[in-house]
């Protein structure tokens, strides 16, 4: 990024097509008082080149090229110095793989511009016996008015050359790969680089005793400095001012500086990667030009950037010439050899965004394009609150059937029993009216069922399609109810979600089998009707196929641990009494009673009521256990939770230990770990057996709530105090779970006292006060419970005489019979998705068997 | 012209693929020439490098970690719990799901994914200390080798290599950089820094990268230390300070910054360093004074631009943030954040005719669905501003089309909502702002009052 750009003075393009060229390939050198470039390239081309040789126009002309001589080897390097002896000029060196070569260029001027003559004069040569990389020329050892060469091959070795005469060999010590390297006149030394990564520097002296010594020459540098990087490229500074000498170096990511003594002057962390380095010195300071990868050029005074540019090419040599009394030209030479020389413009070049593919617009057919878009969205959004559940319901036609057949079940089950064990086929027929994209069923049993397959997913339906699922027992504890609900949720082809609930009730035979009546039993429960008490066999057709029916009726549960429920019809009196050994396995029967009952009297006023007082101390016997059962669930999860965390500090010592290597303070830990590993294997173990026992004290629990809610539907009391009551007894497993039930119980049971069922104004006001705490003593919330139950049989009796039986039918048909349940209204569809999504993983994790 | 002359003539040139290609020709011939075998190293590890200061994710504090010195640190000493600057308008700069504020330039440490450690372990991306961009360096290199790998690493005797001072650093940087294979790179600089002697910095530094790789901060601290004795170094001090960074102590990286800037003055990567340091600690008064030197120092920084004209953005002061971003966008930048940003500094400053084009070419440019909500968000602005309710509605429901949870678009669709008496509506769409981004006060705030009324 930048926001100069690099103007061209002068270019021109090396002829030929492949010409490669490096950083080594060009110089800058007075040859005859006027700065002439020479380039030289791997394809072994020398080219002297004047740029606006005689003409001023603008830009290359052929006579800019003076002279163009073509070598059998590929040029590494040019340079120039006084390497004749007694002669002041300077001469051109060439460097050849295998030959050194110096040579003379004669500028003849002629009379016009066309007359001019240049030849290039081969002088001497040397032979090389190793491949060689690169030089330097410079006055090696002090020498006055003469220039030597150091010739770099790629073993390491360093052949010198004093002028026409051959000087010494000698070896860098530990060369693996030769980097550059650059003689600082000051200190009389050759800074080299290489595969260490540092910057080592012999004094001339040092080297020249080291000559012939092969491989063995105890050489040892001068100074060293760790660079740490690779080294792109080196160049040294005279700084005449300070009478010092510096070294730039141009690392892969790093710019440095140093003096001749090794010592750091700057240096600068490069954000981009650089390619090339040129310095130099001016106003007392060292500006160094870097080019980066990018072809921005940056110049840098010290650390500080002063400027940047573009460059429209990549370079990979760059010098500074005097071309047609402009000081400071820069050269840039690119790798295929396009030699440009060039200055940075101060005009600045902006940024310009390519144009936006817009087309030109009519505003009219615009705004009319909007206003009718506008309008589809009001309709789509109005159509969208328009449409209600119920609609959905009707237009997906969601038919749920359950068999009433059972079929053997085949299914592996947690239960002992598995010869009288049957299953209930549930069909869910969907026939839509209008395409949906996404059609979910799912269906939500209760404990002890389980079902099959409890999720339903279906796709873009159009037609009919049907999903089955079975249901059936599966694991030993008490039925609650046989009620099941499916939950459909629904996204239209709009993209309208929706969802709504359906439940059902299970054939009474998936769950009990015929037994022997029972005289006497530990409950009772005594159900008063207003209508003739029906004899069994007709309340139960599908249970009692004996041609005799018997007047009393025992039912068994299938699960084990259940007891037989009796029904006895009173004879004389229009009552029923449900008895058992078992408080819990009534739940289901008294709830089969009553559905059946309303059933049979479908067409007249029936009127259920519990007469004798609410079953209160069954109630509590089962909370108490509960409760008891959870203190102690929870307990040994905090112990297990106390072990963790031993574990742990154990297992972080163990690890600091090891850390120390010191293997024999390793045991003493290694027995406290064993030991807390067996104390933690045996808590959870008892946790297990403990949580097994909690849910089956949780699930009676459950079969209570659900004897409480058929009473209290079947009293006659205030609608709003029913909810309340309702709310009281609601649960399910995973509530229970997840809960502790008591303390919300206390919390509930302590409103009502207050409010719906309080004595006196005076309690109302102290609503607000109550706080809520953690339950401790179960008696305080057994007292409330019975205030409750005592409060309400007054009211009851107050109100028997207003005659509720409307209500009570309401209520049955809600709980009895397939009842739609609206979904609370969302804002918007984003929202709704939202709600949908959330609600859904929700349910996911509530129920593990839906997995969504 | 002798091979191995040209091969380092290539790598020179950096053209590292026939340079490859040259050294596995000498190779062929001669299995044993080092030489090229190490200029072929060098190729490969170039041709794949990221400078990884530059790259690297700090990745958030490994939660079964215990290198972090306290839990719950004071105001002022974490990043986390940084202390918030008085109420002013730079305080309610929006922040990133990270809660880093959004400057418009992405460095270090930004690339974070919103959620805590423990979500993201849900997600497919490895929780280690080594950043995926690493790993997926090493698989990519994996790729680009079709005759096998060039360097079994499990054959190689590393610490016979650790001996020879020209093949250790290549090699070591061929295993971290190339291969990504830590683990060997951590044993070979073990070995190498023994067989010197421990006097090479450089082998210090290389251990402290490995470890910060393997997550063992605590010992990649104690070698920066003791390289930072021997040799001063800008990247020592900078890595030295991502350390502690890492260790949520911003007062320790200050520290080592600035007795970085005692040795290098006016060093631009540590003042950087140093401005993004105080950002991240909100302290708006150093930070700006740092990204301003930065820009005297160096001035195409385009971050430290960026953040100056944010700053100035922030403070009330449009005009001038104008004038940063124009001057970032004649640089050459061109990138959909830079122009929302115009848009938004054109907006304040009254040029109306310009905001348009500029979100127009935001528009064009964002490929990015998060980008483009935000893009939207702001142009909802721009239409209330104009007083068009409902286009800026429509423009808060493209911005949610992009972008489902961006909770400020719910919130202030709500507000629109409310305002055009649409209750329960409202209500809907605080609970989902709520629900989305649980730490946003306005949604929270807003439903409150909506509820006592």
């Amino acid at each position: 990024m930048s926001l100069f750009k690099i103007r061209e003075l002068w270019t021109t393009h090396c002829e030929s097509e492949d010409e490669v060229f490096d950083q080594n390939s060009m110089i800058v050198t007075k040859l005859d008082n006027t700065e002439f470039l020479v380039t030289g390239s791997h394809s072994g081309v020398l080219r002297i080149f004047k740029p606006f040789n005689g003409s001023d126009e603008s830009g290359f002309s052929a006579a800019d090229l003076l002279a163009e001589k073509k070598y059998e080897q590929p040029i590494l390097q040019v340079g120039s110095g006084q390497l004749v002896s007694g002669s002041h000029q300077l001469q051109l060196a060439v460097l050849q793989p295998r030959l050194l070569s110096v040579c003379n260029v004669n500028v003849k001027q002629g009379i016009s511009e066309q007359g001019t003559e240049s030849n290039v004069e081969e002088l001497y040569e040397h032979k090389l016996h190793q491949p060689a990389v690169s030089f330097v020329i410079g006055p090696f050892g002090g020498v006055q008015n003469r220039d030597f060469i150091c010739v770099l091959c790629i073993d390491g070795t360093l052949c010198f050359f004093e002028q026409e005469s051959e000087g010494f060999m000698c070896m860098l010590p530990d060369c693996l790969l030769p980097g550059p390297f650059v003689y600082v006149k000051e200190g009389d030394l050759f800074v080299t680089s290489g595969g260490k990564w540092m910057l080592e520097s012999y004094r001339f002296k040092h080297l020249s005793e080291a000559e012939g010594k092969k491989r063995k020459a105890n050489l040892t540098p001068s100074w060293c400095y760790n660079l740490g990087e690779y080294v792109l490229d080196m160049q040294t500074v005279d700084d005449r001012g300070n009478k010092e000498t510096w070294i730039n170096v141009l690392g892969e990511r790093n710019l440095f500086c140093l003096n001749s003594k090794g010592k750091l002057k700057f240096m600068k962390r490069l954000e981009y990667t650089p390619v090339l380095l040129y310095a130099f010195i001016c106003n007392d300071q060292i500006v160094s030009l870097v080019m980066s990868d990018t072809n921005t050029l940056f110049v840098y005074h010290n650390t500080t950037l002063k400027w940047s540019a573009k460059l429209h090419f990549s370079p990979i040599c760059l010098r500074r010439a005097r071309i047609r009394n402009l000081e400071g030209v820069l050269v840039f030479i690119s790798e295929e050899g396009r030699l440009e020389a060039c200055y940075l413009g101060t005009e600045p070049s902006l940024f310009v965004a390519p144009p936006l593919t817009l087309e030109e617009e009519d505003f009219a057919k615009l705004e009319d394009e909007l206003r009718k878009a506008q309008q589809m969205m009001k309709n789509s959004y109005g159509d969208c609150l328009k449409i209600s559940n119920a609609n959905v319901d009707k237009e997906l036609g969601v038919d749920i059937k359950v068999a009433s057949e059972l079929k053997p079940c085949s299914f592996q089950t947690l239960l002992n029993i598995t010869d009288d064990l049957q299953m209930c086929e549930v069909t869910a027929d969907v026939s839509p009216q209008i395409p949906f994209e996404e059609v979910q069923i799912t269906t939500v049993v209760h404990t002890p069922f389980t079902v099959d397959n409890p999720v339903t997913f279906l796709t873009n339906i159009n037609e009919k399609s049907t999903t089955q699922c079975k249901i059936y027992l599966n694991a030993d504890y008490e039925v609650p109810s046989l009620g099941f609900t499916t939950v459909v949720t629904t996204v239209s082809s709009v993209g309208i979600p929706r969802a709504f609930v359906k439940s059902h009730v299970l054939p009474v035979k998936l769950v009990c089998k015929l037994d022997e009546a029972q005289k006497e039993a530990e409950h009772k429960l005594t159900l008063s009707v207003n209508q003739d008490v029906v004899p069994l066999s007709a309340l139960f057709q599908d249970l009692i196929n004996s041609e005799k029916p018997p007047n009393t009726l025992g039912i068994k549960p299938l699960t084990p641990k259940s007891k037989t429920v009796t029904i006895v019809p009173a004879k004389s009196t229009q009552r029923y009494r449900l008895q058992a050994d078992s408080f819990a396995s009534i739940s289901f029967v008294l709830e089969q009673m009553i559905y059946r009952l309303q059933a049979y009297y479908k067409n007249k006023d029936l009127e259920i009521s519990y007469g004798v007082s609410y079953p209160i101390n069954e109630l509590f016997s089962h909370v108490q256990e509960h409760f008891e059962m959870q203190k102690e669930v929870s307990t040994l999860k905090e112990k297990l939770n106390q072990f963790n965390t031993q574990f742990r500090l154990f297992e972080k010592r163990f690890v600091e230990k090891l850390k120390m290597k010191n293997l024999s303070s390793l045991s003493n830990v290694e027995i406290l770990l064993t030991n807390t590993h067996y104390e933690i294997l045996n808590t959870i173990e008892m946790l297990e057996n403990k949580e097994k026992k909690l849910i089956e004290a949780q699930v009676r629990l459950l079969c209570c709530f659900c004897i409480f809610k058929q009473l209290i539907s079947t009293a006659d009391i205030d609608e709003k105090l029913k909810e309340m009551l309702f709310s009281l007894f609601s649960g399910t497993l995973e509530f229970l779970q997840h809960q502790v039930w008591e303390e919300t119980a206390d919390t509930v049971t302590g409103y009502l006292l207050k409010t719906a069922l309080s004595k006196s104004e005076k309690d109302y006001l102290k609503v607000s006060q109550a706080t809520f705490q953690d339950l401790k003593d179960i008696n305080a919330l057994k007292r409330q419970f019975t205030q409750v139950f005592e409060r309400l049989a007054s009211r009851g009796k107050v109100l028997q005489s207003g005659g509720g039986t409307d209500a009570c039918k309401e209520i049955t048909e809600e709980n009895q019979q397939g009842e739609i349940e609206e979904m609370p209204q969302m804002g918007s569809q984003i929202s709704e998705k939202h709600a949908r999504l959330l609600s859904a993983r929700n349910r996911s994790a509530k129920q593990p068997l839906t997995g969504l | 012209m002798d091979l191995l002359v040209q091969a380092l003539s290539l790598y020179r040139r950096r053209r590292y693929d026939k340079c490859i290609e040259l050294c596995s020709g000498i190779l062929e011939k001669q299995p044993l020439d080092q030489a090229a075998w190490c200029l072929k190293m060098r190729a490969m590890t170039q041709r794949v490098y990221v400078d990884e200061l530059d790259s690297e994710e700090i990745p958030e504090l490994d939660f079964l970690e215990d290198s972090a010195v306290a839990t719950a640190p004071r105001p002022g000493t974490s990043m986390k719990t940084a202390a918030l600057p008085p109420t002013t308008a730079l305080a309610s700069r929006p922040r990133t799901a990270t809660g880093r504020p959004i400057s418009g330039v992405a460095h270090p440490g930004t690339q974070i994914r919103p959620g805590s450690a423990l979500d993201r372990l849900k997600t497919a991306r490895p929780v280690t200390g080594q950043s995926a961009r690493t790993i997926r360096l090493g698989t990519a290199a994996m790729l680009s080798q079709k005759e096998g790998p060039f360097i079994q690493v499990s054959r190689l005797n590393l610490s016979k290599y650790s001996k020879d001072p020209n093949l250790s650093k290549p090699l070591f940087e061929y295993l971290f950089y190339h291969e990504g294979d830590i683990r060997n790179a951590l044993e070979l600089a073990v070995h190498a820094t023994q067989s010197c002697e421990f006097k090479d910095w450089w082998w210090k530094v290389a251990l402290s990268q490995c470890y910060v790789g393997l997550n063992m901060v605590r010992d990649a601290e104690q070698q920066l230390r003791s390289a930072l004795k021997q040799h001063q170094h800008v990247e020592i001090f900078i890595r030295l300070s991502r350390i502690y960074q890492r260790l949520d102590q911003p007062l320790s990286a200050v520290d080592v910054c600035k007795s970085g800037l005692e040795v290098f003055p006016k060093d631009v990567s540590i003042m950087t360093e140093l401005a993004r340091l105080y950002e991240a600690v909100h302290d708006t008064a150093p930070y700006i004074r740092f990204y301003r030197s930065v820009v005297i120092e160096d001035a195409m920084n385009s971050e430290a631009i960026a953040s100056i004209g944010m700053y100035h953005f922030y403070n009330n002061q449009p005009e001038l943030a104008l004038r940063y971003y124009r001057r970032v966008l004649a640089m050459g930048a061109h990138s959909p954040e830079l122009y929302n940003n115009l848009g938004l500094c054109c907006l304040y400053a009254q040029q109306l005719d310009l905001i348009y084009p500029c979100f127009q070419r935001a528009l064009e440019l964002a490929i990015d669905p998060l980008v483009k909500a935000e893009i939207w968000y702001n142009l909802s602005y721009v239409a209330l501003t104009a007083g068009d309710v409902q286009l800026a509605v429509q423009c808060l429901n493209v911005c949610l089309s992009a972008d489902a949870s961006h909770a400020s678009a719910l919130n202030n669709l709500a507000v629109l909502y409310h305002k055009t008496g649409k209750t329960s509506l409202t209500k809907a769409y605080l609970t989902s702002a709520t629900t989305v981004d649980p730490n946003l006060p306005e949604p929270q705030i807003n439903l409150e009052i909506l509820l006592n009324d």
